[in-house]
């Protein structure tokens, strides 16, 4: 496992994303709830780009009629069939043990702790002063 | 199913009587059977053991199918099988079994043949638009082999034993079959009921097994 | 759930390298809004759409009985950026859909409107007769991969077969679309001119699942929810096929073809043994059909394979391909729709080259002639 530096952390808003090329993997960083998520971009049932899934809460019910919200923007819902996944893990919602996205660790470190390597970022200058959305592949 | 409350009245009076064994309903009523002002029914089929069983046959309040009403009797008889299976939806998506865990359903001449494919049609749909219905938690094949129950005449097979027992293994649960005859009636399958090529390990099953599981109060009724 | 995809694709699965050379069955173009038909459409007939709109047997003006989870039934990548509903701007739909797939014909199927289930005849006939003019002028003679259909409302016969017949000249079309929730079964009596001529004019039926007849969407009255709806689409379908079938449709009219279109395909099998197991004891109802029904449907029939059946195991979708026949399969992906079926990664199940190809090319090339 390699880390590599993404983004900025300025540079995702909060409920944003930002789809990164790292090792030949497309790589999706969300923004959500003052936390950084990266996974894979591609559903894994037909391959949808996650980067335009939309980003809801997760839904249950105590009853018929009864609809609840909570972690609201943390669930992925596929752009295509509207599989639901959870940013956090990659665990689909329906079956979670089976049908996930491969997801990655992130961290978010600043300039100055970076310099000190090791890590990857062949293209993107890293500034003392700010802080970096780090993705380890 | 016209009046739920007149309904629930006729249950309270019978249930005592252990000679009645379940609550037979039609598979094309006046509005799809997981509407919840029904539920009083099922709250009393679960309280007293009574499976709701839903027969072939309609009060001709719309259309035996979308497409319309049919010219012939036999296309009304194809199209039936359908009217089972929105039931099926209708009692799941409703949330019926949410509320009434216990209860069964038994699906009385709706043919079989067709239930691993409606199955996978159903997951597959729940799995995209589970969020219109978060209350329905389970996918829907797996609420369909612990609460149905299958009359297995009509079965509708494929010509060769093979696919027979593809079917039977696609459905996924030997619990669920019910031998059945319909004696007297004129699609009553001959001297031979029991449909061909189905498997030996399941009809034992489905001649006693099944029946005494499903119908608790045969056994009370001695 | 047979197979997941959670890794880098493969070289054969990039896009561009993907050499899929696929015919794409159902395509669905969109209005980017009702004044794309104004040079097509008489005044009289815009005045009406104005002051009128769609006059169908459901409750709402413009827009469906059921919210149908996600805006417009689309995929949420599929909305142009030049603004515009999905489908409706042609340099996005080849950038993210008939380029990289490698798409080289596409069937139009336009569903605006509900062309097909307008009450009012006349102005039904004058939408329908615009939306085909449209769809030559705005897609096919833009895209040449793409190819239009002739859209009807059966209703009014007559009006149906003139329709037809204007566009049988201009020659362009590649099949006649019908709705299937019309005010009868297709299979009644009433419909048959509009069969008597497609078989002369050798152009196939497409039946695209959709549409509201007013009969309730199943045989036990109206569900509360999509999730119920989106399954009866192929309920429907299954009921039209028996009622073409058992009326003695194929029988009347040996060359006609028919295309199933977004009714899957996985009801097939059941339903055939249905229709065979009681075609012995109902046979003196129908004595007009001389063969067993399995036997129409396997000559006259063809099924769009979107959505695609996900079984549990890979070997049953296999069986299930099999039970249909593989000859009866055309690829469609349903692009821009929410359930939408990518070529590489819908059948989850190996395929041979042969039976790929048929599936995604030569099956449809054969029914539709190119």
């Amino acid at each position: 496992m390699a880390r590599h530096i993404v983004a900025s952390a300025s540079e995702i808003p909060p409920g944003g994303n930002k789809v990164v090329d790292v090792d030949g993997r497309d790589i999706v960083v969300f923004h959500v709830n003052g936390e950084f998520f990266a996974l894979l971009n591609r559903c894994p049932h037909e391959g949808a780009p996650l980067e335009k899934a939309a980003c809801v809460a997760r839904l249950t019910s105590p009853e018929p009629g009864i609809y609840q919200r909570s972690r609201v923007g943390e669930m992925l819902r596929c752009p295509w069939h509207g599989w639901e996944f959870d940013m956090r893990n990659g665990q689909s919602w329906f079956d979670p043990k089976r049908v996930k996205i491969r997801s990655y660790p992130v961290a978010v470190e600043r300039g100055e702790e970076l310099q000190k390597g090791p890590y990857v970022a062949e293209t993107f200058p890293v500034h003392v002063e700010d802080s970096y959305v780090i993705v380890e592949v | 199913m016209q009046d739920p409350d007149l309904a629930v009245e006729e249950i309270e009076r019978r249930a005592a009587d252990h000679r009645f064994v379940s609550i037979l309903v039609l598979a094309q009523g006046e509005t799809l059977l997981g509407r919840r002002h029904f539920w009083p029914v099922y709250r009393l089929a679960e309280k007293y053991k009574l499976p709701l069983a839903i027969h072939a046959g309609t009060q001709y309040r719309q259309a035996p199918s979308s497409a319309g009403w049919p010219s012939h009797r036999y296309e009304y008889y194809f199209v039936e099988a359908q009217a089972f299976q929105a039931q099926i939806l209708s009692l799941i998506y409703e949330g019926v079994f949410g509320k009434f865990p216990n209860l069964k359903v038994v699906l009385m001449e709706s043919g079989v043949s067709w239930l691993p494919a409606f199955m996978w049609r159903a997951n597959k749909t729940w799995r995209g638009v589970r969020v219109e219905v978060p209350w329905v938690e389970r996918e829907p094949a797996a609420i369909i082999r612990e609460n149905f129950r299958v009359t297995m005449q009509p079965f509708d097979a494929p010509g060769d034993a093979k696919s027979v027992e593809d079917i039977i293994d696609q459905i996924g649960s030997e619990k669920m079959f019910l031998f059945a005859s319909d004696y007297p009636h004129w699609q009553f399958d001959g001297d031979d009921p029991i449909p061909p090529n189905l498997p030996n390990s399941i009809i034992s099953k489905m001649c006693v097994d099944n029946p005494l599981e499903t119908f608790p109060r045969l056994s009370l009724a001695n | 759930m047979s197979e997941v995809i959670d890794r880098p694709l493969r070289e054969d699965e990039k896009p561009v390298a993907s050499r899929l050379r696929i015919v794409d069955c159902d395509v669905h173009p969109s209005l980017h809004s009702f004044d794309d038909l104004n040079e097509f459409l008489p005044k009289r007939w815009q005045q009406h759409l104005k002051e009128y709109g769609s006059h169908l047997r459901t409750p709402y003006l413009f827009t469906t009985p059921y919210p149908r989870s996600s805006p417009l039934i689309a995929r949420r990548d599929a909305w142009p950026p030049s603004g515009g509903p999905p489908g409706s701007d042609l340099a996005f739909m080849q950038k993210q859909h008939l380029d990289p797939l490698d798409v080289e014909f596409g069937i139009l199927q336009v569903l605006d409107l509900f062309i097909f289930s307008q009450q009012n005849l006349e102005f039904g006939a004058a939408i329908q007769r615009a939306i085909n003019d449209w769809q030559l002028a705005f897609w096919s003679h833009r895209d040449p991969r793409l190819k239009a259909s002739i859209l009807v409302g059966q209703d009014g016969v007559d009006l149906a077969i003139a329709e037809i017949e204007r566009c049988a000249k201009i020659g362009e079309y590649v099949q006649i679309n019908v709705s299937p929730r019309a005010n009868e079964p297709l299979g009644r009596r009433r419909y048959w001119p509009i069969y008597e001529r497609a078989q002369e004019l050798g152009l196939p039926l497409g039946i695209h699942v959709g549409g509201y007849g007013g009969h309730a969407p199943t045989g036990g009255g109206w569900p509360s929810y999509y999730v119920e709806e989106h399954q009866s689409n192929a309920h429907t379908i299954a009921a039209q096929l028996a009622s073409l079938v058992i009326e003695g449709v194929p029988e009347r009219f040996p060359k006609l073809k028919f295309v199933f279109i977004e009714g899957g395909f996985g009801w097939i099998p059941s339903a055939v043994w249905r229709m065979d197991q009681h075609f012995e004891r109902f046979r003196s109802e129908v004595p007009h059909l001389k063969r067993k029904p399995s036997e129409y449907v396997r000559e006259h029939f063809w099924f769009t394979t979107q959505p695609i059946d996900e079984p549990d195991e890979a070997r049953q979708l296999r069986s299930l391909i099999e039970w249909v026949g593989i000859d009866r399969l055309l690829f469609s992906s349903d692009y821009p729709h929410w359930d939408f079926d990518d070529p590489r990664f819908a059948f989850k199940t190996p395929l041979t080259e042969a039976e790929r190809k048929k599936i995604f090319s030569t099956n449809a090339r054969a029914v539709y002639k190119f």
